[in-house]
């Protein structure tokens, strides 16, 4: 048995609380574009396998929440250049890990409200779409995406 | 639909970052006047530090015209509203947690002098960033490379009691529709007492010989009034007449039972007609 296992045992029986009254919420991939041309759109669906953000959230199955993500409208870049970045309609989706789960194609844009019927574990994929100029400065851009989980 | 295929196949996938975030227990804080504290555990499940941040807000929830739940947030509530945002503090407010770390963290309550008897609401803000993270490959002062480091939030309820608080609801309005395969039900949800209702709502079709062929069971909360939206499959249910009966009742399996503030069950019920 692992540390890490035994560790979480430990804290289940230290809290008086139900041992279903905890929550887990964690961004588990960054949403990468990699290497973008000048001048040429680059997009990242939220179904790839490599490139899309991913964030992870579990709760109680029975549980009413709600996901909202702060998302930027342009990306840092080297001495003060900036990058437009925009999240269309179908930009994220959500989906729980039971085997009856089905995938929630949403727009991350507003927030979404989810009922954890058969799963309590979330996975949560999102994508993006940036569009560096013809004279797009060169150098590494970023910029943070928060996903905000709201517990009723 | 090739879509639950791709995802599933991309939860199969190994992390290529280290998960960053943060496990908080409870996820719903009770204070009370007696003690005015507190506390929630944080632990960082991965194997990076994570930095962790807290604040706290006045909000509770309301549903809008699809009956979905949202969070109405005053940044500045006047004393109409029951607020204990600006005096429940936590301690610490920032703390980094090391791989498999956790910590407690205490909240304090310093309530005005001459608090009324009631309840008052707070949201707790759970914030959670990793460390330094690359944003993308190998750097590369001859190209452009782009991405997006993610952080997480929680916000969590947290209420607070002075003296006896009771809590109470009426319910007016219940009708359902079909949507698609499932039942929609409506009602309006009406707060009585001094604090929040937090319960559970359930509902039943009940058949023309008076067995149950479909049910839900979901926790609920009524912090003023809400017209929540519930649902309940009826794909392959023959056709006809079904009576829908819908009862709420102050049970919680999720919550301690000491915070569960006791009422009568709330029930109603109406005809429904399956196509």
């Amino acid at each position: 048995m692992s540390p890490r296992f035994l560790w979480l045992l430990g804290l289940l029986a230290g809290t008086a609380s139900p041992l279903s009254a905890q929550l887990t919420i964690q961004g588990d991939r960054n949403l990468a574009f990699g290497v973008v041309i000048q001048g040429v759109a680059a997009s990242v669906v939220p179904s790839d396998p490599v490139k899309s953000g991913e964030f992870e959230f579990t709760s109680v199955i029975g549980k009413t929440i709600q996901i909202a993500f702060t998302l930027p409208p342009r990306l840092n870049g080297p001495t003060g250049a900036t990058m437009p970045i925009a999240f269309g309609a179908t930009d994220a989706i959500a989906m729980g890990t039971a085997p009856s789960s089905i995938a929630v194609t949403f727009d991350p844009r507003t927030a979404k409200q989810f009922n954890l019927v058969t799963s309590a574990r979330i996975l949560v994929f999102l994508g993006g779409r940036v569009t560096p100029a013809a004279n797009q400065r060169t150098g590494s851009y970023s910029n943070t995406v928060t996903m905000t989980v709201t517990v009723f | 639909m090739r879509l639950p295929l791709v995802v599933l196949v991309l939860a199969s996938l190994p992390r290529l970052v280290v998960a960053q975030g943060v496990l908080v227990a409870p996820h719903a804080i009770y204070m009370d006047h007696r003690t005015r504290s507190g506390s929630i555990t944080l632990y960082n499940p991965g194997n990076d530090p994570v930095e962790v941040s807290l604040s706290t807000m006045f909000g509770y929830p309301i549903t809008d015209s699809a009956g979905d739940f949202q969070l109405r947030t005053v940044e500045d509530p006047d004393s109409t509203l029951p607020s204990a945002a600006k005096w429940i503090q936590a301690f610490p407010r920032r703390m980094t947690l090391g791989p498999l770390e956790r910590q407690t963290v205490r909240l304090l309550g310093k309530p005005p002098a001459g608090l009324a008897d009631g309840e008052y609401w707070a949201r707790l803000v759970v914030s959670a960033k990793g460390g330094a993270v690359p944003v993308s490959g190998v750097a590369d002062t001859g190209s452009i490379q782009v991405g997006l480091t993610l952080e997480v939030r929680t916000i969590l309820p947290m209420l607070y009691r002075k003296g006896k608080v009771t809590t109470g609801l009426t319910m007016t309005g219940l009708h359902a529709g079909v949507e698609h395969d499932s039942l929609a039900i409506r009602a309006h949800l009406t707060r009585e007492g001094s604090a929040a209702f937090v319960g559970t709502v359930a509902g039943a079709l009940i058949d023309s010989a008076g067995h149950a062929v479909s049910r839900f069971k979901v926790p609920s909360a009524v912090y003023l009034e809400t017209d929540p939206r519930f649902t309940m499959p009826v794909a392959g249910l023959a056709s006809g007449p079904y009576r829908l009966r819908l009862e709420i009742t102050s049970a919680r399996e999720d919550l301690p039972s000491d915070v569960i503030l006791p009422m009568p069950p709330v029930r109603d019920s109406v005809e429904v007609r399956l196509p």
